[in-house]
């Protein structure tokens, strides 16, 4: 990428951005991200004592001095969730990563290499039919409830459907005069996708992660909900409702907020990949222009 | 037809031993000795050596993966660490549950979601098409539990209509057993219903661009019958494919949602099983799934020579 023949110029760029702006599909779940960012990166300022006890305040219903009311233990509703933000935000930008980097290594590689194409497709197949939570679960019972081993549990079912996709493209490409001009050119392997095909793959890739990204919050919240994520000392939406879930039909405000939160998150990662697939869908700029 | 269904049947065997072998693999990638691990922390060297013995963890590993996967073939899934009964046992107890649960879900979703796929698609642009996409994004975007819990909170904690927990055998009763499952069945078939109207609106909507729908509407043909006869049967290939496809996602949901709804199945033995670290039973568990799953698909692909005569004459089917 960061060669200029072959990146966008920085004027492009700038063009791309402003015209996603514009896109109310991108704008709206873009500055809800931005406000989720920003509380959890400030939430050690904001929220202080996110475990602080108050056995006065125990299960208070919303009010001015706690906007989201209490839990059982007298902690603040609000000072938990905004640190959940900051498991679920981490979780799904680790996962997103590393899915996209395993992901489209294997799949360019399966779609260019034509031997090991059906192997490796296989066990991608293998992989997806075992449902996402179960193959997590299976993981976390064996190594252990952690974020660490929540973050691998949640990476390993993720990584075959990102596969697909970049294989998917680059199947597609490969028979292109460029690619077969690059080839005769004497283009070595590595350097073909890195300079031909990568470029190309961006576009889905990129939508595709931001899909990873919301798949990998739910999840993490799921396992933390089933007590298999992050440790009780660690708020996380998943365990703030799993601990409220006892109480919830007398304090239901204990896991409103983390469960609007979460659906909130997730709601704006799925819309801004359907905005930004609408935006950089090749065919469909074409048919604008 | 029959070539069709033995090459479909034989393409999903080795998708089944992959998915064998990981399960057994898993277990083998474990930190530590599996044995030790399966014994507990209570355990004396002897009871690791049985154990061990009993793994055949003396054997190479190609031969440990052999002899576990002939064991499966056998029926026999090991036993329970955590209440020592036979993990085939433990699964006939609770798979009740968990059967009604996932037909009421898949019967739900799909006779839920293909009208108001095929509704949005007629009336598309309308309010009633945004408000359908918008409720199947939300679908995707708000997880099991919360719809459960808001469910409960609703039909149950204010209005007092069902049941806020728990299950009713078949054997006390249909209407016990329905009321008890139609809110579990409503939180895991939410993403499903979401997916079929998704798949359902766009697929109808390319078949009633084709020039034999605006033939047949130029005859004169009801508009009803033109949907239902002419448009929905050539739309059913990728609406089943979605139906296939949202299986595996579906069972995943079913630990959650009867971790929720506090329903003896197989997820929430699943679920507890996680907590307690009883290894065979999860492993049996994502047989048990992955097995389903492939079978289900199994079923939708051999659905393709059934909407489309063009797969039978072919003989293979539409994807790979």
């Amino acid at each position: 990428m960061s060669d200029a023949s072959i990146t966008p110029t920085p004027k492009l760029w700038r063009l791309t951005l402003a015209r996603a702006l514009k896109r109310p599909t991108i704008l709206v779940p873009g500055l809800i991200l931005l406000v989720m960012v920003l509380g959890a990166v400030f939430a050690p300022v904001i929220a202080p004592n996110p475990s602080g006890l108050d056995a006065m305040n125990r299960m208070q219903p919303p009010s001015a001095v706690d906007i989201f009311g209490t839990d059982q233990f007298g902690r603040s509703v609000f000072e938990r969730t905004l640190h959940g933000g900051r498991v679920s935000l981490f979780v799904g930008c680790v996962v997103a990563i590393f899915v996209t980097v395993i992901g489209v290594s294997i799949g360019l590689v399966s779609g260019f290499v034509q031997k090991l194409d059906p192997y490796i497709m296989r066990v991608m197949d293998a992989i997806m039919s075992i449902p996402t939570i179960l193959l997590a679960i299976a993981f976390m019972a064996i190594f252990g409830a952690g974020v660490t081993n929540a973050i691998i549990a949640i990476i390993l079912p993720e990584v075959p459907r990102m596969a697909r996709v970049s294989r998917g493209v680059t199947l597609s490409i490969r028979e292109r005069p460029y690619i077969e001009a690059a080839i005769t050119n004497g283009a070595r392997p590595f350097r073909l996708l890195w300079r031909h095909v990568l470029p190309v793959i961006v576009a889905p890739v990129l939508v595709q992660a931001t899909y990873v990204f919301a798949s990998a919050v739910l999840t993490e919240a799921i396992l933390s909900f089933l007590g298999a994520g992050a440790p009780p000392e660690i708020p996380s939406w998943g365990n703030i409702i799993s601990e409220g879930r006892t109480l919830f039909q007398v304090a239901p405000w204990v896991i409103i907020a983390p469960g609007i939160c979460l659906s909130l998150l997730v709601l704006s990662v799925n819309t801004l990949g359907d905005g930004m697939r609408d935006l950089l869908d090749p065919k469909l700029k074409r048919q604008t222009q | 037809m029959f070539a069709y269904f033995i090459k479909r049947l034989l393409a999903a065997v080795p998708t089944l031993i992959i998915v064998a072998f990981a399960v057994f693999m898993m277990l083998e990638l474990s930190p530590g000795d599996p044995a030790e691990l399966i014994a507990g922390d209570t355990a004396t060297p002897e009871q690791i050596a049985a154990i061990r013995a009993q793994l055949n963890l003396d054997q190479p590993f190609v031969a440990r993966a052999v002899a576990w996967v002939g064991q499966l073939g056998t029926g026999d899934l090991g036993v329970s660490l955590y209440t020592r009964i036979p993990v085939s046992e433990l699964i006939a107890q609770r798979i009740e549950p968990s059967l009604v649960l996932t037909v009421v879900t898949i019967l739900l979703a799909t006779f839920i979601g293909i009208p108001l796929g095929v509704l949005a698609a007629v009336r598309v642009g309308s309010i009633l098409d945004r408000i359908v996409m918008f409720i199947s994004v939300l679908g995707f975007s708000v997880p099991v539990f919360i719809v459960g819990y808001a469910l409960v909170l609703i039909f149950a904690t204010n209005l007092g209509l069902l049941p806020a927990q728990g299950y009713s055998p078949l054997s006390d009763g249909l209407w016990g057993t329905l009321r008890a499952v139609i809110m579990p069945a409503f939180a895991l078939g939410g993403v499903y219903m979401a997916q079929i109207a998704r798949v359902t609106r766009a697929a109808m909507l390319e078949v009633l661009s084709e020039d034999y729908v605006r033939t047949a509407r130029a005859k004169g043909v009801k508009s009803t019958i033109i949907l239902f006869r002419h448009a929905l049967p050539n739309a059913a290939i990728p609406i089943v494919t979605v139906i296939g496809f949202g299986v595996g996602a579906m069972l995943g949901g079913v630990v959650v949602t009867e971790t929720v709804f506090n329903i003896p199945g197989l997820g929430r033995l699943a679920a507890d099983s996680i907590l307690r670290r009883d290894y065979p039973v999860i492993q049996a568990l994502t047989l048990i799934f992955a097995f389903i799953y492939v079978a289900v698909n199994l079923a939708v692909d051999l659905s393709y020579g059934f909407f489309d005569p063009r797969v039978r004459a072919w003989g293979k089917g539409g994807h790979a």
